[in-house]
């Protein structure tokens, strides 16, 4: 599936409408992170295409901000199945890129070999527990 | 070249076996559907880790696909059946959780009403926990009010941030708790070394210190001799004319048909591999299928129906670092107490929270993370604030619920694969809505900002067991209490489709209890087993 131009412009809008980037806290939007859009991502820019002429006589893309959030929140209820489907892949996407893990603080590494600390935690909690007693039914 | 002992399955309990027979000065040969696994190449060990998790590692093999996965009709459930084929088998995937059986698990009828009497109890089989215990290393603390006294663990699995923020939540209550028995060293323990919090026990652990039997039961094994011949799939067990086992015919690596002769069958191939093969063995002594005179082979599947609750919190609790399963588990709600509207009850497992890519594709998914401009904060005020819960509920065994062959699938080899059907009864219905709604209610002790919980979680069928019962009486069950088929004198079935209920808790600690138990039967009276 190719995309013209125009689509591009499109998909882009979509993809920060679902992630914007955050310039303070120095994260980009999907639409910067490589995102590789398949044929769900094809249909669901038909859609939002095909009712942003219908409802506003004017392609997507070229729509204001305010404009898009409508059609696009109108078509989310049209196609919740379809809308979700791409959102889970473009977060999934979008939280693998080194970019975004190092601002967040997620890892850039595999868990292992360096592995994590975890905090042992207070087992003087126990003492309420363990002075109650016996619950178990003796057989 | 002949067995003596066969053993089929080289997962959970087929390991422990294996061990146990290895040093009889017999030949012992285990014939495993899967293969070596090769800890490099697990997802904690790879940047796309959660990834991973829906593809090859991901607990359906009708999802995986893999070569060697056998498929498995589950439409007609409202849980899906999970397993994992591999040396190790589905303990490659567990998160390691290792509580006991409660004594009362082993007397239902007589206590409470429900479900069947087990041949064996707790007092026979503490000694075989005790041993496996040993083997496997195991991490608790010791004093556990809701057990008969557990000796000799490792140190418990830390609680971290979340863990003694909801232990704190318990507490409020007057509820138990306690410290997670898992299946994980916390100590370097016989040549292994210990848990560094990878976090993902669930889909392999690289560092070796969950204990997969791959890593515990197998090395010692095979040093005995045990031969283990890989990427095996049994097709069925033949036998004589005098209705004995004779071996089993198998398909190997390169798709050949061959047979391996054996004196003694013992089958470990989990709740529905081994029903299916028993299924699959028809002959004209067994026409509906071997050691299934009494028509239960299949029958009395129990999953245990998994309830989930999940607590958002203000602070930031690091939720998402540690043995992602094991944290601090409850059994308040374990013994019966009819007032409940239910009878038996459940285990309440503290869960980490999950990793980043998780917690996004959720939060999107349930709404909770936004599109749009507060999706950044959105995202920074669930990640890692977030404390998890299983609700594990105890099921009956009924016979409507049950493991058959499929009219229809089969698996690569041509060999007809299993269909589960399945439902979930008033009884687990009831503990199941009780259940989430005290999970809820520790999570609000604790000071969650809001929760959520529900259930039966679909990809949770993990608890395969009651497909060929253990009891006295030949027309209501497969095996004796020595796991010997009633109706072949030379067939074992060493795995949790012996189980005659279910308990509330995760099985492979039982499992491979009784495995170790069976085994000890057998050794003692070997000679008496194995065919002339």
């Amino acid at each position: 599936m190719s995309f013209s131009g125009i689509d591009e412009a499109g998909l882009n809008d979509l993809l920060d409408l679902i992630i914007p980037p955050d310039p303070q806290k120095g994260l980009p939007g999907a639409s910067q992170v490589g995102f590789q859009p398949d044929e769900e991502v094809w249909k669901i820019l038909k859609i939002l295409d095909d009712a942003a002429i219908v409802e506003l006589d004017s392609r997507f893309h070229e729509l204001s901000h305010p404009d898009r959030v409508t059609v696009v929140n109108s078509q989310r209820k049209s196609h919740p199945r379809l809308f979700s489907w791409v959102a889970k892949h473009v977060v999934t996407h979008y939280y693998q890129q080194q970019q975004v893990r190092r601002v967040l603080s997620l890892g850039e590494s595999p868990p292992f070999p360096e592995g994590y600390s975890v905090e042992e935690g207070d087992l003087t909690l126990l003492e309420d527990v363990y002075f109650r007693g016996s619950i178990y039914r003796h057989v | 070249m002949p067995a003596d002992i066969l053993i089929i399955g080289a997962g959970c309990s087929g390991a422990a076996v294996a061990w146990r027979l290895s040093d009889l000065g017999l030949k012992v040969v285990c014939l495993e559907q899967g293969n070596y696994m090769d800890p490099s190449r697990y997802p904690s060990a790879t940047i796309d880790w959660e990834q991973r998790r829906q593809t090859d590692f991901h607990p359906s093999p009708n999802v995986r696909r893999l070569p060697i996965d056998m498929p498995v009709n589950d439409c007609d459930s409202p849980i899906s059946a999970c397993y994992y084929s591999a040396v190790g088998g589905s303990t490659i995937l567990y998160s390691g959780h290792f509580p006991r059986f409660h004594p009362s698990d082993f007397k239902t009828k007589t206590l409470d009403g429900v479900g069947d009497d087990w041949p064996i109890d707790y007092h026979e089989l503490e000694s075989y926990y005790a041993m496996n215990d040993q083997m496997t290393g195991v991490s608790g603390l010791a004093g556990d009010p809701a057990y008969p006294p557990i000796e000799g663990m490792l140190p418990p699995i830390p609680l971290g941030r979340a863990g003694e923020k909801i232990a704190k939540g318990f507490n409020k209550l007057g509820w138990h708790w306690w410290p997670a028995y898992a299946a994980i060293i916390t100590r370097n323990y016989k040549n292994r070394e210990r848990c560094i919090n990878l976090g993902p026990c669930n889909l392999g652990c690289a560092q070796g210190a969950k204990s997969s039997t791959d890593v515990t039961y197998w090395p010692h094994a095979l040093r005995n001799g045990v031969e283990l011949k890989t990427l095996s799939t049994v097709s069925r067990i033949a036998v004589d004319r005098a209705g004995e086992a004779i071996g089993a015919h198998y398909f190997d690596a390169d798709g050949t048909e061959r047979f391996q002769p054996a004196r003694l069958v013992i089958i470990a191939a989990n709740g529905i591999g081994t029903a299916r093969l028993l299924l699959n063995s028809k002959s004209e002594l067994f026409p509906c299928g071997l050691a299934n005179r009494s028509g239960k082979v299949g029958k009395n599947l129990m999953m245990h129906p998994l309830g989930y609750v999940e607590g958002v919190f203000d602070e930031p609790l690091n939720s998402h670092l540690g043995p992602q399963g094991a944290c601090i588990s409850s059994q308040e709600f374990y013994e019966t107490d009819l007032s409940r509207g239910f009878a038996r009850g459940f285990t309440m497992q503290i869960l980490r929270g999950q990793g980043p890519i998780e917690t996004a594709v959720s939060g999107i998914l349930r709404q909770d993370i936004p599109w749009g401009e507060e999706h950044h904060q959105s995202f920074q005020n669930m990640f890692g604030h977030t404390i998890g819960m299983a609700i594990i509920t105890e099921d009956f065994p009924e016979e409507c619920n049950a493991v058959t062959l499929d009219p229809n699938l089969k698996d690569r080899h041509g060999i007809p694969a299993p269909k589960i059907t399945y439902r979930l009864s008033e009884n687990s219905k009831k503990m199941l809505a009780f259940g989430i709604a005290r999970g809820k209610e520790v999570m609000k002790a604790s000071g969650s900002l809001r929760e959520m919980g529900f259930g039966p979680v679909r990809m949770a069928g993990w608890h395969l067991m009651g497909t060929a019962r253990m009891g006295y009486n030949p027309k209501t069950s497969v095996v004796n209490s020595i796991g010997q088929s009633h109706d072949v004198r030379n067939l074992f079935v060493v795995d949790s489709s012996v189980f005659v209920t279910s308990g509330g808790v995760n099985p492979a600690s039982t499992l491979q209890a009784v495995a170790l138990y069976i085994a000890d039967q057998i050794r003692a009276n070997i000679y008496e087993f194995l065919r002339n």
